[in-house]
């Protein structure tokens, strides 16, 4: 940045309503950031007082919701200019920077000679302009360069991602879904601190962050249990997960159940991957890590440096579920129960099935019936689940969930639940359970999950 | 002084004690139970730390043996079907997960965030196949901020297909061989946690508070890292860490972060070659390149939840003088560094009257050599080995509790070729 308000005001001249997270097709992706206040509700009900960014449709909209983290900006791979218009709504200045994009900066320094922020500051109430010419492809993040000690810890960060080519990380680096995985933390000490009438500063309460100590540990800006499984993708597909982290300590995420291919940091790739379960994530890094899960499921992915508490309260934390889901699924509780347990059966499907459809529901048995609350009993065979479904939109996937009692006079053993969504009307040609499969006439998609009756 | 080589210790009653502690392999062998199919209990004990603390723990007990910290070490070969039974006698619900093992399956017990869990005076088993060689961790699924942290944490190593102890591989490729090999399992503790736990004042602990003031390895602290395998007075810390090798020797030391902190491991005498993080060799064609990525580290970043494998060979290259004191005529001793074979001791040594002796101080500066010793001094280096310290280059983690020396930090002992350290006998003898 040479000059915010020169910039700002051949932005103002231009007068151009952008939108927010479009490019404008020429080469520059601009964003309409807003910092402003907000708050964070804990697991345990404690509500954080936070300052997190907001994504505005045009400078002036105030139509975004304010988040913590900010939003994720997307650069599209052909432009090579970032832009980010910035507004206040804060008490005190603010600005971007992005470690790892280059671009001239200019610090302002207090009277005394020490640096207040890494680039040009934007007053409370008012707005800057802050661009970034050469914007290469690679995971970042932004966060605010004006007292930072304290404007990062209050949630002014979030990531940048920008990709070579579409659904190309950089070259030779192709994924199918991509994901941002943000771990940060939360000190309440200081957050009440800034919010509280005397504030934050020489003079008051808290004097500065030395005794800096978190016990709220999130990602994506949430505290176990406050995430669902966060949809990563198909079994089968390249799946690339972008780590960041933008709080104070080393967080190590680990993936127990997955290898990840760890291809680089801070936006540039390592000459080979790495094939590792492990990433170390330092403050202020990022790493991007392909997975290729073949197996459905919900992969755990947590802290190793186990800030897996709420305060005292546990379990919380860093601790979130990768879902791999195929289109059509179907998933139990438990991989194992006894007679007389209850156990829940969840039918999920995608937005993928775009074409009318029936799902079947069949369950191979070695002896004995479960009954299966939608439609009466279930034997061996195929039976109807629902019919004429026409397709899901959004949320992602639709769940069918049961409640299930697994009887006592049931024989032990594998009993295996099958799901096929079919053509709608049609009728599989299938003589025994064998049939069943994705490659059965009429057979859209398909998912097995056995159980076993102990 | 600067006698000569003086040759292997003489004193017949130290060489019948080293016989009497019997001969074991070759290549020295990690602890640990060998199979597939374990039996493990989650029971509670109390570990003895390096200033004589005791503190409250919950560890896997082998079996219905004692509570051990950290858990049996799993040695276990490729291709296995590995199942391990948990019985829990704790209080709270336990689990184990394998990290980089899969997929793993469970029966019994319940459902748990991670794994499923046995509950209180319950059960469940894990099956999984060890598919791929290499170094590994297991610990509690189940609240493992504060489980980890009381001891349910533990190694497993498989072994490469076709594995040969005379000519034993950490991985299938040869750039993994090995001459000795030698386990780091690195962790903490905060006693004020375990001390709430004994006092059943579980809903007191905060583990966002953690404050660790014990760093071990293998489950003790220096001193006792030095001590044998398996000595009656630390009852649940059998395992030791003292590697002892040759000159020359590969000796691949298997490095696992346990706990929740970082520890930069650091090794005198020279660097280790890191070939291998996560149970995956560094390198650039997975599968068919071997370790052709390997570096060589000062200093191993050991990250919690990772493991590192990494090769310490020692000959005393570039040292500058012949470590065996020989005349340039003199025949080579095995893995000696050639190009310092007949080089004299640069420096002239003071007066015994004017050192100070350090109990492991032979009375010659040369590897194997047997010096001159004033009386009383001396006596803990009987085949007047080299010893080179390795521990956590974060010096504060060499405490007990606020105390130096102590804490992760043991000792590397180069014995002379032929020559092999009598707790090196011991702890292969002590291994189950
Ligand atoms: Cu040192």
């Amino acid at each position: 940045m040479r000059s915010s308000t020169l910039r700002l005001a051949m932005a103002l001249a231009a007068s151009v309503v952008l939108a927010g997270a479009a490019g404008t097709g020429a080469d520059a992706a601009e964003f309409n950031l807003r910092a402003e206040a907000t708050a964070l509700v804990m697991p345990d009900g404690r509500s954080i007082p936070m300052w997190g960014f907001a994504l505005d449709s045009a400078p002036g909209a105030n139509d975004g919701p304010v988040t913590v983290p900010g939003p994720l900006l997307e650069v599209p791979p052909d432009d090579a200019t970032l832009t980010i218009r910035l507004a206040n709504n804060l008490p005190e200045p603010v600005s971007i920077v992005i470690p790892g994009l280059i671009t001239s900066m200019t610090p302002v320094r207090d009277g005394d000679g020490r640096i207040r922020s890494f680039a040009a500051e934007t007053a409370p109430g008012g707005t800057g302009v802050y661009t970034w010419p050469n914007c290469t492809p690679g995971t970042y993040i932004y966060y605010s360069g004006t007292h930072a000690a304290v404007q990062v810890q209050m949630g002014l960060y979030g990531g940048v991602k920008k990709d070579a080519a579409p659904k190309t990380a950089h070259p030779g680096v192709p994924y199918d879904r991509d994901l941002l995985l943000l771990f940060s933390e939360i000190d309440p000490a200081l957050h009440d601190a800034v919010a509280a009438p005397g504030g934050y500063g020489p003079g008051t309460a808290m004097t500065s962050t030395i005794n800096y100590s978190p016990n709220y540990f999130l990602i994506n800006g949430k505290a176990f249990p406050q995430a669902a499984p966060i949809f990563a993708g198909r079994p089968g597909e390249r799946i690339l997960l972008r780590f960041a982290n933008a709080g104070l300590k080393t967080r190590i995420p680990i993936v127990p159940g997955l290898y990840l291919s760890v291809l680089g940091e801070d936006g540039s790739l390592f000459p080979y991957p790495k094939e590792q379960y492990t990433v170390d994530l330092l403050s202020l890094k990022t790493v991007e890590a392909l997975i290729a899960p073949t197996g459905k499921g919900n992969y755990a992915v947590f802290d190793r440096r186990l800030g897996l508490a709420n305060a005292a309260s546990s379990p919380g934390g860093m601790l979130a579920y990768l879902g791999i889901y195929p289109p059509l699924m179907v998933e139990t509780s438990a991989d194992a129960v006894a007679r007389g347990e209850t156990f829940s059966l969840d039918v999920k499907l995608s937005e993928d099935l775009t074409q009318p459809f029936d799902v079947y529901l069949v369950v191979d048995t070695p002896g004995g019936a479960f009954t299966v609350g939608l439609d009466g009993e279930t034997r061996r065979g195929i039976r109807p689940l629902f019919r004429n479904v026409q397709g899901f939109p959004a949320p992602f996937w639709t769940t069918i969930w049961e409640q299930i009692r697994v009887p006592l006079n049931i024989v032990p053993g594998i009993y295996t639940f099958y799901v096929a969504a079919i053509e709608a009307g049609t009728v599989p040609p299938i003589a025994t359970l064998g049939d069943l499969n994705e490659g059965t006439p009429h057979v859209i998609m398909f998912d097995a999950q056995p159980v076993e009756v102990q | 002084m600067n006698a000569r080589y003086a040759g292997p210790v003489r004193s017949a009653a130290l060489a019948a004690a080293i016989l009497s502690l019997g001969c074991g392999p070759a290549a020295a062998m990690i602890d640990g139970v060998i199979g597939s199919s374990f039996t493990f209990t989650a029971k509670e004990g109390s570990i003895s730390a390096g200033d004589g603390q005791s503190i409250y723990c919950w560890g896997y007990a082998n079996g219905n043996g004692l509570m051990q910290y950290p858990g049996p070490t799993m040695i276990v070969s490729q291709g296995s079907a590995v199942t391990v039974a948990l019985a829990n006698e704790l209080p709270e619900p336990v689990s184990i997960v394998f990290p980089g093992q899969g997929p793993v399956t469970a029966r019994g017990g319940r459902p748990g965030l991670l794994a499923r869990e046995a509950p209180p005076g319950g059960r469940c088993e894990y099956t999984f196949t060890a598919h791929r060689p290499g170094t590994y961790i297991y610990h509690s699924g189940t609240r493992p901020e504060l489980q980890v942290e009381m001891g349910l944490v533990g190694a497993l190593i498989v072994r490469p297909a076709g594995f040969d102890t005379a000519k034993p591989r950490a991985y299938e490729h040869p750039g993994s061989a090995y001459e000795d090999e030698f386990l780091y399992l690195l962790t903490e503790m905060d006693p004020v946690i375990h001390e709430h736990a004994l006092k059943g004042t579980l809903d007191r602990i905060d583990t966002t508070a953690y404050w660790p003031v014990y760093w071990f390895i293998n489950g003790r602290n220096a001193p006792d890292t030095m001590l044998g395998a398996g000595v009656p007075w630390l009852p649940h810390q059998p395992y030791n860490c003292m590697p002892m090798g040759h000159p020359g020797d590969r000796m691949l030391f298997r490095f696992i972060g346990g706990g929740r902190d970082l520890h930069p491991l650091h090794t005198h005498g020279n660097h280790t070659l890191l070939i291998a993080r996560d149970g995956r060799m560094l390198e650039s064609v997975p599968g068919v390149s071997g370790p052709d990525l390997a570096v060589q580290m000062f200093t191993v970043t050991v990250a919690p939840g990772a493991t590192y494998d990494a090769v310490f060979r020692w000959t005393g290259a570039k040292l500058g003088w012949d470590i065996y004191g020989h005349a340039p005529g003199d025949p080579m001793e095995p893995g000696e560094y050639a190009p310092d074979h007949g080089k004299p001791f640069p420096v002239v040594l003071p007066d015994a009257k004017d050192l100070a002796f350090g109990p492991q101080y032979s009375g010659s500066q040369f590897l194997g050599g047997q010096g001159l010793l004033p009386p009383g001094e001396g006596g803990f280096n009987p085949t007047a080995g080299f010893f080179y310290m390795s521990h956590s280059h974060n010096e504060k983690e060499m405490t007990n509790n606020d105390i130096f020396p102590g804490g992760m930090m043991t000792m590397v002992l180069i014995d002379r070729p032929g020559a092999m350290g009598p707790m090196m006998q011991a702890a292969e003898k002590g291994g189950n």
